[in-house]
């Protein structure tokens, strides 16, 4: 069930031997997917799409899939990392990529369905299939070996008009390894007309020095007139790395509501691609990543308006401290016949220090003449101003500091709407100005 | 309770201020008035700590504990308090966080009992009443979009809940209306005790109607140049300050 993956040789790797547990249906995309990632360039700095990504950590090694933990590491992971409290949610636990809770053991939930990979019918297989977008993936040969070597998934569909009230909560979790290993992993989320639905993705990862990396693809069908709320939360531990990608699709009237937050990780890297294909969708993402020490978070994210009226709305804020270093990459692409395209983008960075550094970097590529369209992108440090009046009113420097870093953010935390993830990322927040402004 | 002694005083390499000697007393209102760019602000700055505005010479004591030896937070727990000329906005941090903050920070420092969170809102609530701005203001970013007068009396507000032993208020009446001036003195006014003192620094004789002070002092490029009582500032006024620079 575990394969072995050498980057450098990987012109002489061969699929079937690779996994052993294969999902034939998938057989297909799998095998174009595989030779994409064997013709792929070696990402380098040199390569546009890994510009700003140190990958040389691939080169001479080589990775082996991580293995399947048994359901009782779920009381180790228990014990490990907290959690977000909810009243009522569905929770799914994902460790080292595999499916480690008993799916058939989830309390059900009328017009919800869960269904591991392995376990689907020919319906299902076929949206599977459908959700394999080996173009999308062609710039990233590990999108690419993420979907050649998948024997594990998960597939959410919410039938017609149901609104399902309990959030989905996954937790994906990296254990340590004692070998480099890469785990992989894909869910597929597929919303009927006038469905309802909520997805909490939390990231976690045990902290050590082990070489690994998490790959880790979502991707979302949006029906007409469906509603999904998505968290993608990404606080693995400093020495994690993760390369993921959240493909989402909206058909018309559809409306997507997400929130990313990236803590975290010595790289971590998502690629975020939004495709309004319906009129009349709308998506607003937010964002909040916080690298510290000598962290590497980057979001890329693409939203393509393809048909007319539709609206986005995409705002991103980052702080960097320390020698940490972000990307933001936003690009917007409206299509020649979506006009009346509303298309908002703002992304807003505080430096902390001198060594910290951000590369943002809007895209606007327009082939329609009567859109509005807004795009703005800034990176400032703190005000010493603002530090100094607040310390003449008896506030000490630190705290001053943490105060004006946290009201930075403040505001997109403010916009979630479940009170569970709020206060628990406000308390998280709390925790890492303490550790950022000392 | 305030002393400084020949303070001299550089910004970026440029001297302001050039041998200033001035003695606060419990109780007492020194108004300080001068030209523009005589160094008034400065004087703020430097005695309340802003990064840049550096002491080259002469002394500064609060109850004989040197300000200098001092961080800007320290001095204001120490009970020296400035209002600002021009307070800055804050965007993102409330008002309400921000007084709390402040207070606690202060009452922390002064070993007193922190006062809890409704404690807090119902003193908030009375200061601000005092200074006549509506409620809705505690909620609002720290001076964020507030006009001119409002800042000014958000000011008045922080000095009212911080209870300082020495305030200096720079400039806190220009750009008031007749009614928010009345609103500032009389919360200044009302601050008054045997054991607090203000330094305050203004271009009118106005706000001295209101506050009447017990000593004026002419700035003029960085040093006193002529100090008395109250009715030296009628007399600035009617000769103007280039009275001064004949003297
Ligand atoms: N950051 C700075 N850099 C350079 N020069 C400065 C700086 N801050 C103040 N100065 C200069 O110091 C001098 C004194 O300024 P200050 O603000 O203290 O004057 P003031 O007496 O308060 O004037 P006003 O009545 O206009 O408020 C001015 O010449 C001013 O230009
Ligand atoms: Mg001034």
């Amino acid at each position: 069930m575990s394969f072995t993956i050498d980057f450098e040789n990987r012109d002489q790797l061969d699929l079937p031997a690779l996994v052993s547990k294969p999902l034939p249906w998938l057989k297909e995309k799998q095998r174009l997917a595989f030779e994409q990632f064997k013709s792929a360039k070696t990402p380098t700095r040199k390569i546009e799409h890994w510009k700003y990504n140190d990958m040389t950590f691939l080169k001479g090694q080589s990775f082996t899939q991580s293995k399947r933990a048994n359901e009782s590491v779920l009381t180790e992971v228990n014990g490990e990392f907290n959690q977000i409290t909810f009243e009522d949610a569905i929770e799914i636990f994902i460790v080292d990529g595999h499916i480690v809770s008993d799916i058939s053991a989830l309390r059900s939930i009328e017009g919800l369905t869960i269904t591991n990979f392995n376990q689907t019918s020919p319906a299902q297989q076929d949206i599977i299939n459908s959700h394999a977008d080996i173009e999308l993936n062609s710039k990233n040969l590990l999108a690419n070996l993420n979907e050649a070597t998948l024997s594990d998934g998960l597939l959410i569909e919410v039938e017609p008009k149901k609104v399902i009230k309990q959030p989905i909560y996954i937790r994906h979790v990296t254990l340590s390894s004692e070998n480099p290993a890469v785990s992989n992993q894909k869910i597929v989320v597929q919303l009927a007309p006038s469905a309802e639905l909520t997805l909490v993705e939390h990231f976690e990862s045990s902290l050590d020095d082990s070489e690994q990396l998490a790959l880790q693809q979502t991707s979302i069908y949006l029906a007409a007139n469906s509603r999904f709320t998505h968290y993608r939360l990404n606080l693995e531990a400093e020495t994690a790395r993760q390369v993921s990608q959240v493909k989402t699709t909206l058909d018309r009237d559809a409306q997507l509501n997400s929130f990313y937050l990236g803590l975290g990780s010595k790289l971590n890297r998502t690629d975020i691609e939004t495709i309004h294909a319906g009129q009349n969708a709308e998506c607003n993402i937010t964002g909040i990543y916080l690298p510290a020490n000598e962290q590497a978070i980057d979001y890329h994210t693409n939203i393509e308006h393809r048909v007319p009226h539709c609206n986005s709305n995409e705002v991103f804020r980052g702080i960097i401290a320390d020698k940490a270093s972000a990307t933001f990459n936003g690009k917007i692409h409206i299509f020649q016949d979506a006009q009346k395209s509303d298309a908002q983008l703002n992304n807003k960075n505080l430096l902390l220090t001198n060594q910290a550094e951000v590369n943002t970097k809007p895209e606007l590529e327009i082939y329609a003449d009567d859109v509005s369209c807004a795009h703005g992108a800034t990176v400032a440090q703190l005000d010493n101003k603002s530090v100094y009046y607040l310390q003449t009113r008896g506030i000490d420097k630190q705290k001053a500091k943490k105060m004006l870093s946290i009201a930075f953010v403040q505001e997109l935390l403010n916009q979630i709407k479940h009170e569970s993830v709020r206060d628990y990322l406000s308390h998280l927040l709390d925790n890492y100005m303490v550790k950022v402004a000392n | 309770m305030l002393k400084i002694n020949n303070l001299h005083a550089k910004v970026e390499d440029k001297n302001i201020l050039k041998g200033l000697s001035l003695e606060v007393k419990p109780g007492e209102v020194h108004a300080i008035m001068g030209p523009n760019g005589s160094g008034k602000s400065t004087l703020g700055y430097v005695l309340s700590g802003r990064e840049g505005y550096e002491a080259t010479d002469g002394t500064a004591t609060l109850n004989d504990k040197d300000l200098f030896d001092m961080e800007a937070d320290e001095r204001a727990k120490s009970g020296l308090f400035l209002a600002f000329q021009y307070p800055v906005e804050i965007p993102g941090v409330s008002n309400m966080e921000f007084l709390k903050a402040s207070v606690d920070a202060v009452r922390e420092y002064q070993q007193k009992e922190p006062l809890d969170a409704v404690a807090f809102m119902k003193l908030a609530r009375e200061k601000c009443q005092e200074v006549n701005l509506d409620q809705a203001f505690l909620k609002r970013g720290v001076n964020e979009g507030f006009s001119g007068g409002e800042k000014k009396r958000n000011e008045i507000m922080q000095m009212m809940l911080l209870e300082p032993e020495v305030c200096i208020l720079d400039e806190t009446d220009s750009g008031l209306d007749i009614d928010a001036l009345q609103v500032v003195a009389d919360g200044v006014n009302a601050c008054r005790d045997p054991k607090r003192s203000f330094i305050i620094v203004t271009h009118y004789q106005r706000l001295l109607d209101y506050i009447v002070p017990d000593y004026v002092h002419v700035l003029s490029d960085g040093k006193i140049v002529k100090s008395g009582g109250k009715e030296l500032a009628l007399e600035l006024e009617e000769k103007g300050y280039g009275w001064i620079d004949q003297l």
